[in-house]
């Protein structure tokens, strides 16, 4: 059942009830009062019949009953204004019905065996009593619809705004999260509509960082295939080409040459992949590292650098705190960038400095610079595809890099222009003491 | 002879294309990324382009929508596989599609099946041999050589995949129906007939725990 209806009818019953049992009451008091009266006249009336009926007895002296009664059948038109009927009986009357006023009383002697029964028609007060009914049923029927009318136009004026709050709650359960409850009354259901748009609205922005990550692993796991998809139709192109070709000795070594390298370049892709997901679940324990000892790994490393570049140091720090291994990891993946980047023979600084909190990593290169400083973070993101695979890239060094220095609580990022060379910021924690 | 242009980024994969296509005897062009692509199409003729969809500058499906007014049909090779992306190809106008990892024969014979539709290739010529599709009749030096049909179907399977091995079951499959119930030394009794009718001992070649190859240099 709707609100509205409950509301009217409860209305209703109460309305009615009430507006019933004081009519009852009122009629009964009334109906009792003018029974009192009517019964007090009656009783003076017949004590007035009875008065004069003993004197006519005492002057006429009837000898028998039969002509007592005739008398006083005689004189009942004379009473008539008085009594409805007056008879005479021996011993007592009892009425049939109980609709009129009757009283009995002996006449005096010698007549004392004789019952004068006086009878008074109370018809003209059930007459009354009925319209009083009736008018009471049409009072009833008028108040109702009017009370209903009433009551209705107030249910609806005071529940228009939940049925603006019903409608709206629809729109946004099927998906329209920006829509918003608009309520300008100032009771509760205000309360609701301002309660139920925080609601959407933070419905809303878990959707969307819902909607993003989907997206994010969407992107990833479509890349990844992507990536494992090239160096597999390769190894299973040239080695049914091997397999079933009437082909040169010559045809025969690039065919082996292409298989050897791309199952080089799945092994690292797995290799990468694999780091960066145990990163994921890592715990470090940071360590006191002397920048001198990382300096001196990082030169062994690119000594021999096949593009003949120069790396140059300039540290104003001794000591930086990190995983031992994965700061080397995080140094030379950026270095490998930056070599990658940079022409032949060109140089890499690179910057160790710290303040009371930070310790700050810098690398510089003046190689060829990117404009996607945001996305070149995201796991397969490659800057120039054609290149970057002809160093070997499998696209996810800087993503790499993104999870080491995020497991060490610390920032990474890039400032670059295009043809001018890109400067790469890692920051790290500095522990007080450590 | 054909000339068939290679539009895809991954050099091995490019190499692969191009290397298996000329095993049957097409030309090709590489190009490795859509500008390089839509420069060698505006300049050279080309009968055939097989377009990876992810591709560098230009992807694959816009350089289609480019091209399109030039009526070269389109064989789309790409990682992708989604119904979505399929469909886009076909709309833009591609005659096939072929997803990554692909097999060598399944390559070959969509790239013959689209040159032999648009250009209504029917006669090869092996050395002195010449096949017509169309008559169904073959001729080595004039003289006309009578095949039965299965023998011609060999022999057409075989012309068309000149420098490939074929397996027994591919060979069976293709000539004598899915639902063949004959054995694979069938296969060998109609390779040594069309051998012997052609004088093709030394071009039909039987390739150790394959098949047969007809090797033509």
């Amino acid at each position: 059942m709707l609100f509205k209806q409950k509301i009217i009818l409860a209305t209703l019953i109460l309305f009615i009830a009430v507006l019933d049992i004081n009519s009852y009451i009122f009629m009964k008091f009334s109906e009792k009062a003018v029974l009192e009266t009517e019964y007090q006249r009656a009783k003076n009336e017949q004590s007035f019949i009875i008065k004069n009926i003993n004197d006519i007895l005492k002057y006429t002296k009837p000898k028998d009953v039969q002509t007592c009664k005739d008398i006083v059948k005689s004189y009942k038109t004379f009473y008539k204004f008085y009594a409805e009927d007056i008879v005479i009986y021996e011993g007592e009357y009892i009425p049939e019905n109980n609709d009129n006023i009757i009283i009995n009383e002996n006449l005096e002697s010698p007549y004392d065996k004789l019952t004068l029964v006086y009878i008074k028609d109370i018809e003209n007060i059930r007459r009354i009593k009925t319209k009083q009914t009736n008018i009471l049923i049409y009072i009833n029927i008028f108040s109702c619809i009017l009370l209903v009318t009433f009551v209705y136009i107030v249910v609806c004026v005071f529940t228009k705004p939940m049925n603006e709050i019903l409608k709206n709650i629809r729109v946004i359960k099927n998906g329209d999260y920006d829509k918003r409850l608009l309520v300008n009354t100032k009771d509760e259901f205000a309360e609701i509509a301002e309660e139920f748009n925080n609601m959407a609205i933070s419905i809303k922005g878990n959707i969307v960082k819902l909607e993003k990550a989907i997206y994010e692993k969407q992107t990833l796991a479509e890349n990844m295939a992507h990536e494992l998809r090239n160096p597999l139709t390769s190894i299973k192109g040239f080695s049914e080409y091997l397999l079933k070709g009437n082909i040169s000795e010559n045809n025969k070594i690039t065919a082996l040459n292409y298989i050897y390298s791309e199952t080089q370049r799945l092994q690292k892709l797995c290799n990468k992949i694999l780091d960066i997901s145990m990163m994921k679940y890592e715990n470090i324990n940071p360590i006191k590292l002397s920048i001198d000892k990382i300096t001196t790994e990082i030169q062994t490393i690119y000594v021999n650098n096949t593009k003949d570049i120069r790396l140059n140091f300039n540290i104003k720090s001794k000591y930086i705190f990190g995983d031992y291994e994965l700061i080397i990891s995080l140094i030379s993946n950026i270095i490998d960038n930056a070599i990658n980047a940079s022409k032949n023979k060109s140089k890499v600084d690179i910057e160790f400095s710290e303040d009371t909190n930070y310790s700050y990593l810098k690398v510089f290169d003046t190689g060829c610079g990117t404009k996607n400083t945001q996305d070149i973070f995201k796991p397969f993101f490659r800057d120039d595809k054609a290149r970057s695979r002809e160093n070997g890239g499998v696209g996810l060094g800087l993503s790499f890099c993104k999870s080491i220095v995020d497991l060490h609580n610390g920032k990474i990022y890039i400032n670059s222009q295009v043809g001018e060379g890109t400067v790469v910021t890692v920051i790290l924690p500095y522990i007080q003491g450590g | 002879l054909f000339n068939i242009l290679v539009v895809e980024d991954e050099k091995a994969v490019n190499d692969l294309i191009t290397m298996n296509i000329s095993l049957v005897g097409y030309n090709y062009d590489k190009a490795y990324d859509g500008k390089t692509a839509l420069e060698k199409i505006k300049q050279n003729k080309y009968h055939l382009i097989l377009l990876d969809i992810m591709l560098p500058e230009l992807d694959g499906f816009e350089l289609a929508s480019l091209v399109k007014s030039r009526g070269i049909p389109i064989i789309f090779i790409t990682a992708k596989d989604s119904l979505s992306d399929k469909i886009k190809g076909f709309d833009i106008g591609a005659e096939d599609y072929i997803t990554k990892p692909f097999e060598m024969l399944e390559l070959l014979a969509r790239v013959k099946v689209v040159i032999r539709n648009k250009y209504k290739e029917q006669i090869f010529v092996i050395e002195n041999v010449t096949i017509n599709l169309n008559e169904r009749t073959v001729k080595k030096n004039d003289n006309e050589i009578t095949l039965t049909k299965i023998e011609f179907d060999l022999l057409e399977i075989l012309a068309e995949n000149k420098n490939v091995a074929l397996s027994r079951d591919i060979l069976l499959e293709k000539v004598w129906g899915y639902d063949s119930e004959c054995e694979t030394r069938t296969v060998d009794v109609y390779i040594q007939r069309l051998r012997k009718k052609l004088n093709w001992e030394d071009k039909i070649k039987t390739i150790y725990k394959i098949g047969y190859r007809l090797e033509v240099l």
